[in-house]
């Protein structure tokens, strides 16, 4: 019954919160170097039983799991890592992934905005 | 497609705080959807599904056979050390029964059931994708709501929006209420459905730091030799997740003799909020229930009834100021007065014993302490017993 650490691999594409550029070769850099390294969310799929809990504890509503159709704004994410810790079978974990372009990070009312219930689709509706 | 588009309340999330708030507010004659965006009722179970017969009746739910699956007799209090507190009501008190375990997809389908038969309309497969106030000047002209049903963007209006979508309210985030569960305050839990484990309709609770910081191991009965075997976890109190604790006590623990022969056959998780209730669940147009509002006993994290209870007095008392037409925060307030005095006093004193006891820094004064608090208030004469 002993379960098997989480998965550290990297690859592009597995779900992950900040859509950062990858090095070439795929490791983090090392944090001494002046590029931005930012503790990207990763979601074992085969692990994750959706009850909710990452998202119920997140400050910043930012869980980008979606399977719970929360807002994909991975941007809101800082890294605090409650959601990690909340999950009763390790499904999260945090990689360090190093950018080589900063993500653009709207400030002020953009982000806010970004956070807010969108607009109806009115003429979508039928 | 759903059959209308405009109406009084529509209730987000069909577990048992909304689907009750829906059957009481249509059987008084409210014009009710319920919407929630899973396909199935009652999945995935994130509950170990033990509710008081009190707890039911108070709800207004008949037991049923439908989703009982057994009765419950008593209570077995264990400390850190596995010294047992047996509680037996069929001994002291002639009781052969005083709550039972329900299955929590039967039992949601049985609210919902309630909720249609009253007259409101269920719709599962159907999210709420948008809402937007009507007139942000008029707190009372309501809620123009953008749901995907069954794949299909609609179009709808509620005068009043009641968000039961559980722990993780998505709704309390988007209307900006800070309902964020701070870490300590969430109990991480995972639950085994076993079999070859021997119960005698007795629930039992293990507590003490050794087994599960911050919460309590659970032993459940359900069919016969079969047991829910689950733990809830705070966080902050341990370095590990709740699926190493719970493996741990099943290997390790004083009582694991008792599951040498036992087989996991299914794992539930959840996050139970043993937070105070939202101080203010309400705003213009809009009011918290369940989970979502923290309608919570945390001490026992128990929140089948409270739910069900929450929901019911929200359908009552929504339907009573209907006449008044004042759907604002301050027409609101008399629905948050009447729930505080039939639960929130209660969830709120409990909430204050379980912060009491877990300011206790003394690992061992505090493992005592949460087994008398504990066994105590499952004794016949605690004052908590009814909540």
């Amino acid at each position: 019954m002993e379960m098997p650490p989480p998965a550290r691999k990297l690859s592009t594409d597995l779900p992950l919160v900040a859509l950062p550029v990858l090095e070439a070769d795929g490791l983090p850099a090392p944090t001494t170097t002046r590029r931005r390294v930012v503790l990207s969310l990763h979601v074992d799929e085969h692990r994750c039983l959706s009850c909710g809990g990452c998202i119920s504890v997140c400050p910043r509503m930012a869980v980008p799991v979606s399977r719970f159709n929360s807002l994909d704004e991975g941007i809101l994410c800082r890294g605090c890592g409650l959601c990690v810790q909340v999950c009763p079978v390790e499904a999260l974990s945090q990689i360090p992934i190093a950018l080589t372009d900063p993500p653009q990070v709207p400030a002020g009312d953009e982000r806010r905005r970004a956070a807010r219930l969108p607009a109806p689709a009115s003429d979508e509706a039928h | 497609m759903l059959r209308d588009k405009a109406y009084d309340l529509v209730v987000v999330g069909a577990g048992p705080a909304g689907a009750n708030c829906a059957r009481y507010a249509a059987a008084a004659g409210r014009h009710v959807l319920v919407i929630d965006k899973k396909a199935e009722l009652g999945v995935p179970t994130e509950c170990s599904g033990a509710v008081s017969e009190r707890g039911l009746a108070e709800a207004g739910i008949q037991p049923q056979d439908e989703f009982v699956i057994t009765t419950v007799a008593g209570f077995i209090t264990y400390a850190n050390g596995g010294t047992p507190w047996r509680i037996d009501y069929r001994e002291i008190a002639g009781r052969d029964r005083i709550g039972y375990v329900v299955d929590r997809r039967r039992l949601d389908t049985y609210v919902a059931g309630l909720a249609a038969a009253a007259g409101a309309e269920v719709a599962l497969r159907t999210e709420l994708e948008a809402a937007q106030r009507i007139d942000p000047a008029d707190p009372a002209a309501g809620w123009r709501l953008g749901v995907r049903h069954h794949g299909v963007p609609l179009e709808i209006t509620a005068k009043i929006l009641i968000a039961a979508d559980g722990v993780g309210s998505r709704l309390a985030k988007w209307l900006r209420v800070n309902s964020t569960l701070p870490l300590h305050e969430a109990a991480s839990c995972i639950q085994y459905e076993m079999i070859n484990v021997a119960t005698d309709h007795l629930l039992e609770i293990v507590v003490g730091q050794d087994h599960a910081p911050g919460g309590y191991v659970w032993v459940f009965p359900t069919a016969p030799g079969r047991a829910k075997v689950g733990l809830g976890v705070i966080r902050t109190m341990t370095r590990q997740p709740a699926g190493r604790h719970l493996d741990r006590f099943i290997e390790s623990s004083f009582m694991k003799d008792r599951f040498k022969q036992a087989r996991t056959i299914e794992v539930s998780i959840g996050t139970v909020p043993l937070a105070r209730p939202l101080p203010t669940p309400y705003a213009d147009g809009v009011i918290f229930i369940g989970d979502a509002a923290r309608h919570v006993n945390s001490l026992t994290g128990g929140g089948i009834h409270t739910a069900l209870q929450s929901g019911r007095i929200a359908g009552e008392s929504l339907a009573a100021l209907w006449a008044s037409g004042d759907y604002s925060r301050a027409g609101l307030a008399a629905w948050a007065a009447t729930w505080e005095r039939q639960m929130g006093k209660g969830l709120r004193e409990v909430y204050a014993l379980k912060t009491d006891v877990f300011r206790i820094t003394d690992p061992d004064t505090q493992n005592a302490e949460i087994y008398n608090l504990l066994g105590g208030y499952f004794h016949p004469t605690s004052a908590h017993r009814k909540r």
